[in-house]
Formats: C-alpha cells, structure tokens, sequence
C-alpha cells in the first residue's frame, strides 16, 4: 500500500512536470514561432508524457474528467489528483 | 522597483488632470518590457515545476523581505 502510494505519487509528480514544461513551450511559442527546437522539445515533452497518463490512468482512474474511463465511474473517488498528499520534493 | 522622483517640466505637464490629483514631483508611470530572446535556456521539467517556469530569464526569487509590505505583520 504504501508503495503503491509513493508510485502513484511519483507518475503524478513526473506528468505534472512535463505537462508544466510542455505548456511553459507551448505559450513561448506563441511570441516565438520559429524555434524549431523549442517545437522539438515540446513535441518531445508530450510524448514522454503519453505513457506516463496511460499507465496512470489504468492503475488509479481517470486523471481529468475527460479521460476515457473504465466501469465503475472513478472521477468522484478521492482522493482527486491534485489532493495528493506527496510530501518532499516529488 | 526604482521609483522616480523629479519635478514635471512644463512640457510634461501640460496643465491639466495630472495637477489636480497629484503632487508635482511624480510622474505617469512607463513601462519597459523587453522581449523573451530566442531559443533561451531552459531547466529541467522538474525544476521548472518546482520554480514557476521553464526559463532561468523569467525566474524571480520573491523574496521573504517584501512579505510585509504585501501583507502587513500579521502575514496572511
């Protein structure tokens, strides 16, 4: 159990800060549309994070209340993504 | 922050609103943004998360000091 946690924690805390970076991209490109690499590097930054939500998703239910979700419907379950209780840096 | 303190000069001042709600010596306020350069650099996912965005330019360490000036003593 407590090893489950400080799994679900860390695919949490790693989506979370890919998600983060590839949005902070996405809105630099918005003033920077000619940065190939940065185009790169958030293309890069969501594939990386495909996996991580699908691997999520399977073990712990939906992450947003638009994900395609398994029966019994799960998103009302707490405790809600953002109500983990990580602790420490992740 | 640096704030300014000069007197208008007559030119500036132009006689008008800017007398009846202020005192001399302050100004209208400018602003200077400049723009993001192209590719900067960045941190790591992780990091970037942790201190509010991806680009070392755009860190700002708000600091502890300026707590009570925002807030009063008593925090909140």
């Amino acid at each position: 159990m407590n090893h489950d946690w400080r799994e679900r924690c860390r695919l949490l805390a790693d989506i979370s800060a890919l998600d983060f970076a590839a949005l902070e991209l996405t809105l630099y490109l918005d003033t920077h549309p000619d940065d190939r690499g940065a185009l790169r590097q958030r293309n890069e930054y969501l594939q990386r994070i495909k996996p991580l939500v699908r691997k999520y998703e399977e073990h712990y239910g939906p992450l947003t209340m638009v994900s395609k979700a398994d029966y019994p419907w799960q998103w009302i379950d707490e405790p809600w993504p953002w109500e983990l209780r990580c602790g420490g840096e992740d | 922050m640096i704030i300014l303190v000069t007197s208008r000069s007559d030119e500036m001042s132009g006689g008008d609103e800017l007398e009846l709600c202020c005192p001399p010596w302050m100004q209208l306020a400018r602003a200077f943004v400049p723009y993001q350069p192209l590719r900067p650099r960045k941190m790591d996912a992780k990091s970037a998360l942790r201190k509010g965005t991806l680009f070392p330019h755009l860190y700002r360490p708000y600091e502890q000091a300026f707590r009570h000036y925002f807030w009063g003593r008593d925090g909140a």
